[in-house]
């Protein structure tokens, strides 16, 4: 199942800024129950927040983030089925939205123009659709519960790995109906060529042509560098607090960043092609690794707000400081050569040196930019990238037939 | 190499002081007048030990919360300069979730350093014998109470078992990173036949760091080098269950095997732990404490090649989630790049009587004074506690956390992986309670003196 990840951006009338935020702040309270959106009915939501940019400015954006199965006209009409009314409350706070009556012909065509789709994006688990994530989730942890009883009559010692198979097999088969189904495969064989094709043309056609551009642009690059302005202003310590308040409830957090494009537009075209190239390069990740770090399910940059700004979110396992210590250890170029491009952030050599290496200043920087996450739902609130892998893995087992050895690889996914 | 101003650095940073010293005392004080506090200060201020001084009977080093700064007059444009957390201090809201102090954890249920009973000093006081410390004990105590400025909220009595085994009955103590351009890695290689030699700027302030920066250095108006040579100290007095400790170990070790005994015990525990009571690392000897009367500080080990499934020493055992070595991600090598960044040495104590039987709960409180030296106590010490010891998923693990020191709730598991799959143990109960805790700031020399000027 393909994923999609895109946002809806509109711009927030003034006017109604309290209503929405009161709509945001009742939904918030009551994440999985509230009137607005009945989220968990979302069959093909993975995660999903309301973000507001530029809250500070005469004009603010409401963004609604939405990671999900499928293409956006069916995923919109599941959205509308279960949430119309309320999304309907939520866009009447936005310029450019007519309609005082719920219509949700008219919400959906008003949703697809406010599109925008990300330059570069990441998936954890990609095709794993949400439904099929959390059904795995099930079976694994009634198999445990099965494992666990095995153990309480029988010593480990005393039984084989192939015995112990077959007892949890035969649980499954009695207590887990179709979970003997063969599921199809998540990525296509097909598709993982095509993305590393892409790749491979991209850097033995792409780059050779690019060449005596960049042999131009380098020395622009590196003056304007040398008078970029670095941010370096500490965190406020109550903001902070109120970002940290939000996070480490669930397994999982959020991250969502607004930061301003560098001028002269020179800064926009080379974030423009960073983006690019990254998003070739993520296409081809495996492992559920972006750059090597195995903890982000969905994160995604957008260029915005003509051309001016740009959004990155992300929904990650674990700790805002392990996140970022992430990104310094193992991907402080592909990220700095992004945020390179945004305004104040710590200074760079050469688009891709130094930058995010400066590890006080960078967690300042991300701190600094940071907005606040105002609703932020995930369907899988105690789940891991590498569980979900796991969970899959034991899963897709169950119809298999192994060898001992595949069967004791299978055992210790336990 | 950075070269480390030994004669700036409070002595403690450099030494547990524990071969010389085993005996022990912290006292925490409050500040009640700032000018005469200030007085008796600058009068022990020629006492503190130094990392020149080598001192044989007798060591007197100090440390400061937050709240004290700011009663000597320290601005917020000050206070800003210094770590975020030590600003805070370890009870609010935030620093709560971060290190899981909460229900039977929670502040509000501590002896000292929670709203009630506050905490500004950190006098530690370490001495060759019970007699010398008592002597130095009586004399600070009479300063103290006549300087008028300044009185004892807690003192705490603290030792060094004379088997460097804590309460629970482990060896303690092994795994510590050593400070480059001390002589420290060439003390522990000849000890231990291994040493993890860590850059200056991971426990001193003012050097180069494992990321080849230097952490943000308090600076305060007139002090702009204020931080120098200092060091974030973090306290924490952890209550050790022990009683419940081994009955849980007895009961679970006979529902895993009926026919149960002390070995098995033993080997549960050790399981739980990551060493056997000797020290002898698990991912080495897997099967039996080689050293069941002695002690095995071995430490020249990893993971990763020999035991990444966790068949000899569980993944989510307690030294492994607080130094997972080159075991953390599937590239060893970035994996120990990692770790390297969040270390911190530890320089606690154990405090209270050795329990004469681990079964019996005879009433009487026993534990840990934790306490370790970093730079950056968000990065080293909370992430420790947040994304390792308390981190319900890690390492892929499915609703765990340390199965000694971490958070609790309803159904607490620990995994064991062997052959041919995981047991898991339930209903793990708190073996540990928190009593008491707060962050302090160890000045170095010169930020000593600059303290007691009138500001």
């Amino acid at each position: 199942m393909r994923q999609t990840i895109l946002t809806f951006i509109t711009v927030i009338d003034p006017a109604q800024k309290t209503t929405l935020k009161g709509i945001l702040e009742t939904i918030r309270g009551n994440l999985l129950g509230n009137a607005y959106i009945a989220f968990p009915s979302v069959t093909r939501l993975h995660f999903a927040s309301f973000v507001i940019a530029n809250d500070q400015d005469t004009e603010s954006l409401l963004v609604f983030e939405n990671n999900f199965d499928g293409e956006v006209s069916e995923y919109l009409d599941e959205l509308l089925s279960v949430a119309g009314q309320g999304l309907h409350q939520i866009y009447e706070c936005c310029t450019d939205y007519r309609g005082s009556t719920f219509n949700a012909h008219h919400l959906k065509h008003f949703l697809l123009e406010k599109i925008t789709r990300p330059n570069a994006f990441h998936i954890g688990n990609v095709g794993r659709a949400a439904k099929v994530i959390k059904d795995n989730q099930q079976t694994r942890e009634k198999l445990q519960g099965c494992l666990d009883d095995i153990f309480s009559k029988t010593s480990p010692g005393s039984i084989s790995a192939v015995q112990l198979r077959t007892q949890l097999l035969a649980f499954a088969s009695a207590q887990l109906p179709g979970s003997s189904t063969p599921i199809p495969p998540h990525e296509t064989f097909a598709a993982k060529v095509v993305n590393w094709t892409k790749l491979i043309l991209f850097v033995i056609i792409g780059l050779p042509v690019l060449l005596i551009p960049a042999l131009i642009a380098l020395p622009v690059l590196r003056r304007l560098e040398k008078t970029d302005e670095v941010d370096k202003t500490p965190p406020s310590t109550a903001e902070v607090e109120q970002f940290i308040a939000t996070e480490n409830h669930i397994t999982q957090n959020h991250l969502a960043v607004v930061t301003d494009i560098k001028l002269p537009k020179f800064r926009l075209y080379l974030l423009k092609f960073v983006l690019f190239a990254v998003n070739l390069v993520a296409r081809t990740a495996t492992n559920g690794k972006l750059s090597g770090i195995p903890s982000i399910h969905f994160a995604h940059w957008s260029i915005i707000n003509d051309d001016k700004q740009m959004l990155f979110l992300s929904n990650y396992d674990g700790s805002w400081i392990s996140y970022l210590d992430d990104f310094i250890d193992k991907a402080a170029t592909g990220l700095t050569g992004i945020w390179s491009n945004s305004k104040g952030f710590p200074s760079t050599r050469f688009l891709v040196l130094d930058g995010a290496r400066d590890e006080v200043r960078f967690k300042a920087y991300s701190r600094n930019h940071q907005v606040p996450s105002l609703v932020w739902y995930s369907a899988y609130r105690d789940l891991t990238v590498q569980n979900v892998d796991k969970d899959s893995k034991i899963r897709e087992g169950i119809a298999k037939t192994f060898s001992e050895s595949e069967t004791e690889a299978w055992l210790k996914l336990f | 190499m950075a070269s480390l101003n030994f004669s700036d650095i409070q002595g403690f940073v450099l030494s547990s002081y524990a071969t010389k010293m085993p005996c022990a005392n912290y006292l925490l004080l409050k500040v009640t007048d700032v000018k005469a506090c200030k007085a008796w200060l600058g009068s022990i201020i020629p006492q503190i030990t130094t990392g020149t001084d080598r001192k044989n009977d007798f060591s007197l080093n100090i440390a400061f919360c937050a709240t004290a700064f700011r009663s000597f007059g320290f601005t917020e444009a000050d206070m800003i300069s210094f770590s975020a957390a030590f600003q805070e201090g370890m009870i609010t809201e935030t620093r709560r979730q971060i290190m899981g102090d909460t229900g039977n954890n929670k502040p509000d249920n501590w002896t000292w350093g929670n709203d009630k009973r506050g905490v500004d000093i950190l006098l530690l006081l370490f001495a060759i014998d019970e007699t010398e410390l008592k002597k130095k004990l009586t004399a600070l105590e009479a300063g103290i109470l006549e300087s008028g400025g300044v009185e004892v909220v807690q003192s705490l009595p603290a030792g060094r078992q004379p088997d460097s085994k804590e309460h629970f009955g482990f060896l303690d103590g092994i795994g510590q990173p050593t400070i480059e351009g001390t002589g420290q890695k060439e003390r522990q290689l000849t000890r231990t036949g291994h040493a993890t030699e860590l850059k200056a700027g991971e426990f001193v302030l003012g050097y180069e760091n494992e990321m080849q920066k230097i952490d943000p250095l308090p600076a305060i108006a007139g002090a702009p080098e204020f931080g120098k040579n200092g060091t974030y100290l973090v306290f924490r007095q952890i209550e050790q269950h022990v009683h419940r400790f081994w009955n849980y170990v007895k009961e679970t070790a006979i529902t895993i095997n009926a026919q149960a005994g002390v070995a098995d015990q033993d080997k549960l525990a050790a399981k739980m732990v990551g060493r056997w009571k000797s020290g002898a690392p698990l991912a080495e000897y897997p099967d039996a404490d080689p050293a069941p009367t002695g002690t095995n500080e071995e430490n020249n080990f990893g993971f990763a090649a020999n035991d990444q499934s966790g068949a000899k020493c569980p993944i989510g055992a307690h030294i492994r989630r607080t130094n997972p070595r080159d075991s953390l991600f599937d590239d060893p090598k970035m994996s120990t790049l990692t770790v390297r960044r969040h270390r911190i040495i530890r320089r606690g104590r154990s405090y209270g009587h050795r329990t004469e039987d681990v079964y019996t709960d005879d009433r009487e409180e026993r534990g840990l004074h934790f306490i370790c030296i970093n730079s950056n106590i968000e990065r080293q010490f909370e992430f420790t506690q947040q994304t390792w010891v308390n981190n319900l998923n890690f390492a892929a693990l499915d609703h765990e956390t340390d199965p000694l020191v971490g958070q609790r709730d309803p159904n607490s598991m620990f995994s064991i992986q062997g052959c041919p799959a995981r047991t898991r143990i339930h209903n793990l109960p708190d073996f540990v309670t928190i009593k008491g805790g707060a962050y302090f700031f160890m000045p170095g020399m010169a930020a000593l003196l600059e303290l007691v000027k009138e500001r």
